[in-house]
Parts: C-alpha cells; sequence; structure tokens
C-alpha cells in the first residue's frame, strides 16, 4: 500500500477530525445571549472609572480627591498612595498601576473611583483635581535614542526584568530598554563579495487591536482574602500571576474566571483593567466593574509597536543575498507593555525563518518614548519584520531587473540548513505555498491594464513565516459523566477563534462519541488546568494534543473498566457512542452501566475512584536565545514555522494615489485543517486584519496626544470595502502536531503589507516606504517618481 | 478650526447626558420651547451627529433634547415647479420614494443618497439634520446646493425663506436663528436639458468624505452651458461654491479641456488640514474630483435633452 493510500485510508477513518463541524458556541452567540466579559456582573456591584493623565509626561504636583470621595454614591476613590507601591511587567517589572510622582503618556492612570453607578463613577473621577508640571516628552522614537533625550525611566537601572530579557543598561542611550543582537558568519566579508549593495529604510505606524469588546474586569474580594477576577482574557493564568505580583497575594488565593471573549489580538494577554478593580473591590468591599471605553481602549491599553526598519543587502549578481545587515527600532511607548520586551527579541524569528544568508547580523533595540506602550499583537514583531524584507525583496529584484520570485527561490532555507540563529530547519513548506498562490496570481500572463484613465493595475506577492514560541505549557483535564457527557476543563478562553470547537472535535475524536456530548468548561483558574494563553497561534497545537492525551486517558480507562466487567480483555474491545463493545463477539457494556448509582439516585461514582478523570499535558522543551550571543542554546528555539504566501490583485489611481484591492490570495500550510471552515474564518480575519494596517490602520500623535481615538477618525476596513479573500489550505502534516495540526491564527497577516506595497510598485513603478499605504503617500511617490523620469 | 478628530478631550470621562427629552405636539409649541431655552435646548433629529459632537464636548452643554418626530415634518411631496422634503424625513425614507427616484436632472441628489452607506444611520439620520448640524464632511449639502435648493425656515417671526447656499456658515455653524426650526427643503425641479451628479473621495467604503463635489449643468439647445453649479464639499468649515469655476464653464460646449482648465481652478480654493489627509494633498485632488463630478453632470444633461 503506498503511502497516499494508507493516508486516505487513515483520513476517511477520522469521524470528526478536518469535518467543519458546526461551532459549539453558535446557538450563544447568534442568538445574543452568549456572556462576554463586559456583559458580566454582579449583584451589588460597583462600577469603576478611572483618572486618567492628559499629558504626555509631567510630574504630578498634587491629587485632591476631596470632593471626589465626599460625591453621594462614592465608595472608593484610590490612588498610587492606596495600592501597594510596586511595579509590576510580565519581563520588566516597570508600570505602576497607578501614576505615583510621574505620568509617562497621554491616558495614563492616576487615580481611580468606584460608586453606586457608571455616571457617579465619572462625575466622580471629573472630580478628581490633578495638579501637574509638564515635563519636556518625546514620541518620536529616533529622537528618544538620543543621548540628550529626554529620559522617560530615570529609575531603569533599578527595575527588576524576567531572566530571559535582562535589560542592558546603555549609558549613551538612556531610553533604551531591551537589545537583541545576533551575527552570523562574517557581514563585513559579505560585503565585499557582493555584487550589488541595496539598501533601504521602511517604517510601521501605531495600530491597534481593535478587539471589538473592549477590556473590561469585575473583581470581589472575598472575605477571607481571596480575590475572584471575571475577565475575559487572553491568559487566566498570566492575570493571576499579574495580581499576585502586585498585590503580593499567593497564586491560590487569587481566582480568575474568564466569560467569552470579545477578541484579544494580544492586547489582552496583559492585565489592563483588571489591578485597578481589584483594588477598589479591595477598598470599598464589594465587587467593582472596570469596563474601559472604546476612547479608553485606543490611549490606555496597547498597541502594535512601530517599527523602523533600516535594512541592507550584499547581494550576487545571479541574485544570492550574500550579506544582510538588519537593524530594527521599536518604539515601545511609556512602558514595557507586558510582553513589549520579548516582541523585542522574538522579530528575530520572522527575520531568520525563510531566506538561507550566509553572512547575517541583526540589532533590535526597544525604546522608551511618551507614546502609548506597545505590547503583543497577532504576529509578535514578525509583521514588521516582514514588512521591511519582502519590500526588499522586490526593490532586490528591480534593481537587479531578476525575477521577483526566482530571488525568493534562489535564497530560501532547506531542510537540514543552519538558519542565522543556529537552529536546524526542518522542512518548512515555502515551495508549496509559493506555487498554490501563483496558480491564482498567474503573474506569467500577459498584463491587464486600462487602455486609458488614471487606474492603473499591478500584482504583488510576498512570502513569509511563522513561528509558534516554546517553551510552553498546556494541560486539559477530561470528566466522564455517567449519563453519557464528558466535560472538558481546559484554560484556553474562547476569544472567538472556534477553539472551543476544535478542543469539543478532538475529544469527541478519541472518544468516538458525538460531539454534541462535550462540554466545555471555560477558563476558572481554581478548577481549569495550567494553560500558557491564546498567543501565538498555539492553541491547536499545544491544548490541541492536551485535549486529545485527556481524551485517550479517559478512554483507556473506559476500557480497563470494561474489560473487567466483561471479562474481555482490552484487546478485543472498542468505544463507540458511550457502549464499550466486543470485537467479533456479542458482549457489550453502556459507559453509563460503569458507574454505581447512590441508593437515592441523585448521582454515581465509579469505585475505586469516584470520578472518571482523564489528564493530558504537552509541553516543549527548546533551546533559548543566549543573551549575550543572540544565538539559540539546542538546534531548535521555537515550536515550528509556518510558511505564508500572500498575492495581491490592485489598481491604483495615478492621479489621486487612491487605491482599490482587487483580489487577495493567502497560502497558508497549516498541516491538518482540524476544521476547514475555522481555518478558512481565521485567514480570512487575518488577512483583513493585516489589510488594515497596510492602507489605514493609524494611532495618531499630535502634541503628544492622540488625535483619533475613535472610530471616526481611526479608520478600519468595513466589510463593504474588503475585497474577496481567497483562503487556501496545504497540509503536510506537523510531526507531533494533533493530527498533524500546526497553528494558524499568526501567518494571514503577515505577508499583506509588503504584497500590497509590491503591487502598487508594480502598477505604477512607484514605492512607499512606511504602512499605512493612505492615497496622500501612493500619490506622493507617484509624484516623486514623475519627477524622477524627467 | 476644529476637525473632528482634533481637540477631543480624550481624558475627560463624564458622557452626554441630558436632564429633559421633550416632544412637542405642535410646531408652535416647538418654536416656543426653543425660543426660551436658547442653546440649552437642541432638536435631536436622527440623533447620530448630536451625541457625537456632545460627547466631543464640541458644542455648548445641552440640558434638553426637542424632538420633532410628532409635528408631521417628515414628507416628500412634489408640486410642477419643486420637490418639497420635510426636514424630519430620514434618508432612507428619501432614498426609497418614488418621486425621487422618477425626477430628472436631480441625480446628484440620488448619488449623495447613495454614497451614504450605514443602512443604519440612513434608517434614523434626517434630511433637517445633514443640514442643519453643519458638518462639513456631510455629503447631502453639496449635491443640494448644486441642485439650486431653498430651505423654508419657521421661527418666532414667522417663515422665511433662504438659499441653502450660505445657509451653512462656518464649521457647526450655520444660521438658524433663535427659535428658529427648519421646515422644509424645496428643489426646484430641474429643466429639461440639465444634469447632475455627486461625487466622492474617501478612505473607506462608510466613511466621511475627505472631500465631496455636487455640480448641476444646464445646457442650452446647441449642447453649449448655460448655467453650472459648483460645490465643494470637505475643503472648509462649510460647503462652498466654486463661482470660478462655474465662470469658466459657462458659454463653453464642454469639451474635455474646456472642463478641465476650469476645473484647475478647484484647487486654488483654501483646504484645511484634517486627521485623514494635509491640505496640499485635498488641493492636489480637488481638481480630479471636480473634473470628474462635472464630466459626469455633462453626460447626465446630454443625456437629458
Amino acid at each position: 500500500m503506498s503511502t497516499t493510500q494508507q493516508q486516505e485510508e487513515r483520513e476517511t477513518l477520522l469521524r470528526h477530525i478536518g469535518k467543519s463541524v458546526t461551532r459549539v458556541d453558535l446557538k450563544a452567540k447568534m442568538t445574543g445571549r452568549a456572556i462576554y466579559g463586559y456583559d458580566f456582573s454582579l449583584p451589588h456591584m460597583l462600577h469603576g472609572k478611572i483618572k486618567r493623565s492628559p499629558y504626555p509626561h509631567a510630574r504630578i504636583l498634587k491629587i485632591d480627591t476631596e470632593a471626589a470621595r465626599t460625591l453621594n454614591g462614592v465608595r472608593a476613590v484610590i490612588t498610587a498612595w492606596d495600592v501597594p507601591n510596586s511595579l509590576y511587567g510580565v519581563m520588566l517589572k516597570d508600570t505602576p498601576m497607578l501614576a505615583r510622582d510621574r505620568v509617562r503618556y497621554v491616558g495614563e492612570a492616576v487615580a481611580a473611583v468606584a460608586a453606586d453607578s457608571l455616571e457617579i463613577a465619572e462625575e466622580a473621577v471629573d472630580l478628581i483635581k490633578v495638579e501637574y508640571a509638564p515635563l519636556p516628552y518625546v514620541t518620536n522614537v529616533e529622537k528618544a535614542l538620543e543621548k540628550e533625550s529626554v529620559v522617560i525611566h530615570p529609575d531603569l537601572p533599578t527595575y527588576k526584568a524576567g531572566p530571559p530579557f535582562p535589560v542592558r543598561i546603555d549609558p549613551n542611550r538612556p531610553n533604551v530598554g531591551n537589545h537583541y543582537h545576533v551575527e552570523h558568519g562574517n557581514v563585513e566579508s559579505g560585503f565585499s563579495e557582493a555584487d550589488f549593495v541595496v539598501q533601504n529604510r521602511f517604517e510601521t505606524a501605531a495600530m491597534q487591536h481593535m478587539h471589538l469588546e473592549p477590556s473590561c474586569a469585575v473583581a470581589r474580594a472575598e472575605p477571607d482574602g481571596r480575590v475572584t477576577i471575571w475577565s475575559a482574557t487572553q491568559s487566566p493564568y498570566m492575570i493571576r500571576q499579574q495580581i499576585s505580583d502586585i498585590f503580593q497575594i499567593s497564586t491560590s488565593r487569587i481566582r480568575v474566571i474568564a466569560p467569552y471573549e470579545g477578541g484579544g489580538f494580544g492586547s489582552r494577554l496583559e492585565v489592563h483593567s483588571e489591578p485597578v478593580a481589584v483594588a477598589l473591590a479591595m477598598k470599598s468591599r464589594k465587587p467593582v466593574k472596570v469596563a474601559l471605553t472604546r476612547e479608553e481602549v485606543f490611549t490606555s491599553t496597547l498597541v502594535r509597536h512601530p517599527f523602523v526598519v533600516y535594512i541592507k543587502d550584499g547581494v550576487k549578481r545571479d541574485g544570492t543575498i550574500i550579506a544582510r545587515d538588519m537593524k530594527v527600532i521599536l518604539n515601545g511607548g511609556a512602558y514595557s507593555g507586558g510582553f513589549g520586551m520579548s516582541v523585542c527579541r522574538n522579530c528575530i524569528f520572522g527575520a531568520v525563518s525563510t531566506y538561507n544568508i550566509a553572512n547575517f547580523r541583526f540589532d533590535s533595540i526597544r525604546v522608551f518614548t511618551n507614546a502609548p506602550p506597545g505590547g503583543a499583537f497577532r504576529g509578535y514583531g514578525s509583521t514588521q519584520v516582514d514588512w521591511a524584507i519582502e519590500c526588499q525583496m522586490d526593490c532586490i529584484a528591480n534593481e537587479l531587473h531578476l525575477d521577483k520570485i526566482q530571488i525568493r527561490r534562489r535564497n530560501l532555507l532547506h531542510a537540514g540548513d543552519r538558519n542565522a540563529i543556529g537552529e536546524t530547519m526542518k522542512d518548512v513548506n515555502h515551495h508549496g505555498v509559493v506555487e498554490r498562490v501563483l496558480e491564482k496570481l498567474r503573474l506569467d500572463e500577459p498584463r491587464q491594464d486600462y487602455d486609458s484613465g488614471p487606474w492603473r493595475r499591478g500584482k504583488g506577492f510576498a512570502l513569509t513565516t511563522k513561528y509558534t514560541t516554546a517553551p510552553t505549557a498546556s494541560a486539559a483535564t477530561v470528566r466522564v459523566l455517567d449519563d453519557h457527557t464528558v466535560i472538558l476543563f481546559v484554560s484556553g478562553t474562547e476569544i472567538g477563534a472556534g477553539s472551543d470547537t476544535i478542543y469539543s472535535q478532538i475529544v469527541a475524536e478519541e472518544l468516538n462519541c458525538p460531539v454534541e456530548s462535550v462540554i466545555v468548561s471555560g477558563p476558572d483558574t481554581m478548577f481549569t488546568p495550567f494553560d500558557d494563553g491564546a498567543n501565538s497561534s498555539r492553541r491547536t497545537y499545544y491544548l490541541g494534543n492536551a485535549c486529545r492525551m485527556a481524551a485517550q486517558d479517559a478512554r483507556q480507562q473506559i476500557l480497563e473498566r470494561a474489560s473487567r466487567a466483561l471479562q474481555v480483555p482490552e484487546s478485543n474491545l472498542m468505544v463507540e457512542d458511550w457502549k464499550i463493545v466486543e470485537r467479533n463477539g456479542s458482549k457489550s457494556i453502556k459507559v453509563s452501566e460503569l458507574f454505581l448509582k447512590d441508593q437515592t439516585r441523585s448521582g454515581a461514582f465509579l469505585p475505586g475512584s469516584g470520578d472518571l478523570i482523564g489528564r493530558g499535558v504537552w509541553h516543549e522543551r527548546v533551546g533559548f536565545l543566549d543573551p549575550v550571543t543572540g544565538r539559540c542554546t539546542t538546534d531548535r528555539a521555537v515550536t515550528y514555522y509556518t510558511p505564508v504566501a500572500t498575492g495581491v490583485e490592485v489598481e491604483v489611481n495615478e492621479e489621486t494615489g487612491f487605491m482599490r484591492v482587487l483580489n487577495i490570495y493567502c497560502a497558508i500550510d497549516v498541516g491538518k485543517a482540524i476544521n476547514p471552515l475555522s481555518v478558512e474564518g481565521q485567514i480570512e480575519g487575518g488577512v483583513v486584519q493585516g489589510l488594515g494596517g497596510a492602507i489605514c490602520e493609524e494611532l495618531i500623535l499630535q502634541d503628544g496626544k492622540p488625535i483619533n481615538a475613535n472610530l471616526a477618525d481611526y479608520k478600519v476596513p468595513l466589510s463593504l470595502g474588503t475585497p474577496h479573500v481567497q483562503a487556501i489550505v496545504l497540509e503536510s502534516p506537523e510531526a507531533n502536531g494533533p493530527y498533524g495540526a500546526r497553528g494558524v491564527g499568526e501567518g494571514p497577516i503577515t505577508g499583506i503589507s509588503p504584497a500590497l506595497a509590491n503591487a502598487i510598485v508594480d502598477a505604477t513603478g512607484a514605492r512607499v516606504y512606511d504602512i499605512p499605504l493612505t492615497p496622500e503617500k501612493i500619490l506622493a511617490a507617484i509624484n516623486l517618481k514623475a519627477k524622477q523620469r524627467k | 478650526m476644529l476637525k473632528l478628530g482634533i481637540a477631543i478631550d480624550t481624558v475627560a470621562s463624564s458622557r452626554f447626558r441630558p436632564e429633559d427629552y421633550v416632544f412637542p405636539a405642535t410646531m408652535e409649541e416647538a418654536i416656543s420651547i426653543l425660543s426660551s431655552e436658547g442653546e440649552k435646548a437642541r432638536i435631536i433629529a436622527g440623533g447620530t451627529m448630536l451625541f457625537e459632537l456632545a460627547e466631543r464636548k464640541m458644542i455648548p452643554e445641552v440640558k434638553k433634547l426637542v424632538d420633532l418626530s410628532r409635528i408631521g415634518l417628515s414628507y416628500v411631496a412634489s408640486d410642477p415647479e419643486a420637490i418639497r422634503i420635510g426636514s424630519l424625513t430620514t434618508l432612507s425614507e428619501l432614498t426609497n420614494h418614488e418621486t425621487i427616484g422618477q425626477t430628472r436632472g436631480i441625480g446628484a441628489l440620488t448619488d449623495s443618497l447613495s454614497w451614504i452607506r450605514p443602512i443604519q444611520v440612513k434608517n434614523v439620520a434626517t434630511v433637517g439634520g445633514e443640514i442643519c448640524s453643519a458638518t462639513p464632511l456631510f455629503d447631502l449639502p453639496p449635491a443640494l446646493i448644486a441642485l439650486n435648493a431653498k430651505l423654508i425656515l419657521v421661527g418666532p417671526n414667522g417663515s422665511r425663506t433662504t438659499d441653502l447656499d450660505g445657509f451653512v456658515l462656518d464649521y457647526l455653524l450655520c444660521d438658524l436663528r433663535q427659535g428658529e426650526l427648519l421646515k422644509e427643503v424645496v428643489i426646484p425641479r430641474p429643466k429639461k436639458g440639465s444634469g447632475s451628479t455627486f461625487t466622492k473621495l474617501e478612505r473607506t467604503a462608510n466613511d466621511f468624505a475627505l472631500l465631496n463635489c455636487g455640480v448641476a449643468l444646464e445646457l442650452d439647445k446647441e449642447a453649449k452651458c448655460r448655467s453650472a453649479c459648483v460645490c465643494l464639499g470637505g475643503a472648509l468649515g462649510a460647503p462652498s461654491r466654486l463661482s470660478k469655476v462655474e465662470n469658466k464653464l459657462v458659454k463653453t460646449n464642454l469639451s474635455r479641456q474646456d472642463i478641465e482648465k476650469a476645473a484647475e481652478f478647484a484647487s486654488e480654493v483654501q483646504m484645511s488640514q484634517s486627521v485623514q489627509a494635509s491640505s496640499a494633498y485635498k488641493k492636489s485632488v480637488a481638481k480630479i474630483i471636480c473634473r470628474d463630478t462635472i464630466l459626469s453632470a455633462k453626460e447626465r444633461a446630454l443625456d437629458n435633452n
């Protein structure tokens, strides 16, 4: 039997995997009855509101809360002096819950109020009088990099940092919070061998995550000192740890429950309103809800780091890139933004996972400024680095008059190659995704342009690779009940990606039961086991494996008990729809019959164990990037790499700079599509979010203050203007993935910006070097090109 | 000058919470409330703009909202001279009204209605609100100005008729006097041989205009331009007619060259910077949108001969 036949046979044996099973949360969400974090409320709950800084940088002279405290209906008012004097942060402890003596960006929390109603809380917040002495500020990242710059964190040398991210204090660059450096081969000699040198500077803007549900938390201080928090977070255990750090409460005494989450995209891995809600609940002794407004989400949560990327390539005549030198500067904003430090480091993975460059140097620097903090964002630094690299690949092709696809193929990394950080590459199916997009994009066809008029047509392409981080871990527990139901306990929040459905499919597959038999608990750190969170496109792989193992464990226990009951060896038994049947025999028993009923018939139990519990955990140990050398300590630094190819067709108006995106093709190798419809949804969603960052999304600062912190002035793509996105799914299995699956969440966002910029060049000859690609920038580039031609 | 997106106090927390909401039963009662309360009372039509402006603290504090929905101002009527639109008519009602679809020469109006995209907004936003909120980015006013629309206003001293052109004075400011309300918009029936178009430049498919333009042309029997009305919105605080462009068009054959020459003057207009674009960019594309709108209006006028 050939391997293809074997594979086909295996697939036909799969009952739920690979099927577009209807989402398990569909009914609740379609009928509007699903409870999201923002919907959640408790009896006697107070409403909290935060007083925020109007200055990008100022000293706090005095906070007068008298008028607020005496307002009728106000139950608690807090400032920095009422909460623990501690700084928090996942990777650098630099962030105060409430500013104590200095504010560092517009929108920073200064004080907070809890009151009987939201209206009273709002009124009270306006009654708090804060006296400031404004300080000089800096929001331009390259200015903040200078020695003479305004210093954002004079105490930076005293801050505590997590072990993987030591702060390197550089007296010449006082605002640099993190610096990652790696060198591979010899860059100088590489350049001396080059026939051409191509160098460019690329930029990206501050983009907001734009999760539909604004950040929100409800906190209750229990009488015995424990704390309960309801927060639609991407990572309940991360929230628990942060609250523990801030309030110095043992983690077991903090309970985080996550309702449905209306999107997160990286922002909600970090605490936003949770600490303030807890502090207000402690002070008022009542439950407190702190729900941010859309404006507060813009000004006071996180943004995608704006990057400046300098890239210099030495290229041989045949298109081989012999040397590459990259300098990446991240505008980190006022604080570490939770995961900002690791965005600074992890953006390296986007730069070393597609092309094989013999001599390579990479420096990334995260710089504090008085802008809103940068944090984790779908793509996690890869998107910004890919923007520069994939524009650069076209620049090289244009300069050397080489084929754009050929130059990419020529420089590809192959299985077995060592990449620049010392990883041995596994087989990453770059060729496959390129082929599939080219079938649609048809670059070989003659250009179809208009005979006259201002519109020009163009096609663009980008090849990117998204990593999934390691080491991380996910655990799952299943509890099989006597009414033929299985409850799955996981701490993976359903953030909209369809993960609850994926877990249900996997558990139902292993127990060979209907998907409807599975109930997914929803995260509650008191009951559900550890999970690293909804990040890095990791949950289908990590939690998927954990769910599979937990279900297999439960199945094994069922078989053992049935074997004893039926006096048939386990190997002769199979489970099907909650019945254990003898192969080639007549004996059978229902799972419910394995349980004993209590005399009152109020419940059932299993002799010996009480419950039927299956457990699973998946974790992967890999090397880490040595902070000194930048190189991986083993031959693997990530869980896996996922290849993505993006092709676009556009029309550009040479008179106005307006662009119409006609078609987007996105191919990604997901290993195995456990739920093909969900995979398509993730691809479309990722591409459209990427489209937003590519063409219109930008949080604009003027005088240090965001001026478009609302949905009228901050532009996002709308369904009416969104082109058809064709999702192309490839399935070359991942060795350790559940049924061969990899993650899909982030890959689709990584290639759309450079593909569009390259298409504009194809249409008009003009290149824009910074996103978003606004009509104004496109027109300026077209006019510049026209001038150069003259 | 204020723009959408600028001068917002992003850190103020209190929201718009008027103290009173009243439904006058008659026009007289409405006028009496508006006269006695002054700026503290404000007409609420669809509310799509009022809440936005109040939350951004861009209008004086409002204590009382006056809802005109019960005084019979929602209608579209027509006579041989004109089409009459009650000020409380919603954009959806207007879009779906057969008179609007059947009248020749008012393409600018139907264009502008189709450019206003979100159906949820069209279902509540009103013709009167589009005009009296005096927002420079709205799409209906330039189209109506091009069509030479008149306004019938009623107030404590009786009623008066005025041209829509010139009624909007500046950003968020129109010539609505104390106690006055807009009763009706009157669009004179276009003559045979006239055609009109409205176009818009917008960043997303559901957006305020970067610039918009309404054009109405009337041709004589030789297809020469008898009269031209060209109105540009989004440049400054109020939509404005471009008289230089109009003068250059009149008496020409409206050849492409004539139109291009005339449209050049659109870029001479002073433009304000906005969140979405610089004034230089707006200047460079004003002549383009102006040219394209005139070209289309000409085609429609030729079809109406």
